[in-house]
């Protein structure tokens, strides 16, 4: 069986090569003894660049390449990225794919324990996907506040599920017989959520593992990726301003301290953004 | 063991820029796959140069491609 690791420190180049060479000697041999090899995809600055020359066109998701080219050029790209590197692992002959996100958010020790342990997981049958549950974002306050009303979306949608997170970086799914990339469409930061989505619509067997995660505040996240991730959801989830309504209605003190603190550092304020999420289409 | 592969890339200025896949192969005992864009086992025998900003892949024990993979990003 074939483990695929995608390890997307694309932040942080430096860190990523001892990251991966810390995998390859700490997590190989654990690997190698549950009967798992590994093929790892470094996801780097150039990583693109190389995979849309000619050779590795096919890897790239089906989507216009003029607009893929586009959306390269902004920080609001993870979707397309990562689903190329899923591609070509997949191409491989990946059985499982296991994700790791940037920005050091997930510190190297943390990641190192881990993915055995998810490993084990994911290579039992019943298994379909091990996502991680973190206990904050690893962003800021209003991020982890949008999360959270992310949450209740995912929930609006599915109210049946025991949901724990749903959009950590860190996550692993089986690449069964019925998996096809092309039902993933994410081009951003919403990529978790369309996985999510798809393991949630398939009834598929998910195993939570929780993660520590470092508060760093350091992401390319914007406050234009959030409304980009929410356009997204308003495509796949009726009633989002309904659901809007209600999280406002029962976290009033936490958005007043989050408009408060965002507004003292000029940054833009959960009134702002619920503002923009109701004119978005 | 089992030979884990790796796709990556070289960092700009590292110590493995300038040298062909065949002395990277040699050094780090592992089997070169391809190098930036294209398969080496469509180019037999060239002598690909690592220039930097490049993408690598590889195959080897795991010790052997982490050293590999450290040296990618080391100046």
């Amino acid at each position: 069986m074939k483990l695929g690791v995608i390890l997307n420190c694309f932040t942080y180049p430096e860190n990523q090569h001892e990251y991966g060479a810390s995998i390859l000697e700490k997590v190989c041999p654990r690997l190698d003894m549950m009967g798992i090899d590994l093929d790892l995809e470094n996801i780097t600055p150039t990583y693109m660049e190389n995979k849309l020359a000619d050779e590795h066109l096919d890897e790239i998701p089906q989507q216009d390449m003029a607009k893929v080219r586009e959306l390269l050029k902004t920080h609001n790209n993870k979707g397309i990225i990562v689903r190329t590197a899923m591609k070509a692992l997949i191409s491989r002959g990946a059985d499982f794919i296991l994700h790791v996100d940037g920005s050091s958010k997930f510190g190297l020790e943390e990641i190192l324990e881990k993915i055995p342990i998810i490993t084990k997981y994911i290579i039992q049958p019943e298994v379909d996907a091990v996502l991680t549950d973190r206990r904050v974002s690893g962003i800021d306050k209003i991020r982890t506040l949008i999360e959270d009303f992310e949450k209740q979306i995912v929930l609006h949608k599915f109210p049946s599920v025991n949901l724990k997170d749903g959009q950590s970086g860190f996550w692993c799914i089986r690449i069964s017989k019925d998996f096809s990339l092309d039902e993933l469409s994410a081009e951003g930061y919403e990529l978790e959520l369309d996985i999510l989505f798809m393991l949630l619509g398939k009834e598929k067997r998910i195993i939570w593992e929780p993660v520590n995660v470092i508060f760093t505040g350091v992401s390319k996240f914007t406050f234009e990726s959030n409304l980009l991730k929410m356009r997204w959801l308003k495509e796949h989830v009726p009633d989002v301003d309904h659901v809007l309504s209600e999280f406002i209605a029962s976290n009033a003190e936490r958005i007043r301290e989050c408009n408060e603190e965002a507004a003292k550092d000029k940054q833009k304020t959960f009134d702002e953004y619920c503002s923009e999420v109701r004119n978005l289409n | 063991m089992a030979q884990p592969r790796i796709e990556t890339f070289v960092c700009e200025g590292s110590k493995i820029v300038g040298k062909t896949v065949d002395e990277l192969a040699t050094e780090f005992h592992v089997e070169m796959l391809e190098v930036s864009r294209g398969p080496i086992a469509t180019n037999p025998g060239k002598k690909l140069r690592i220039s930097g900003a490049d993408y690598i892949s590889f195959q080897g024990k795991p010790k052997d491609c982490a050293r590999l993979l450290r040296a990618s990003a080391q100046k």
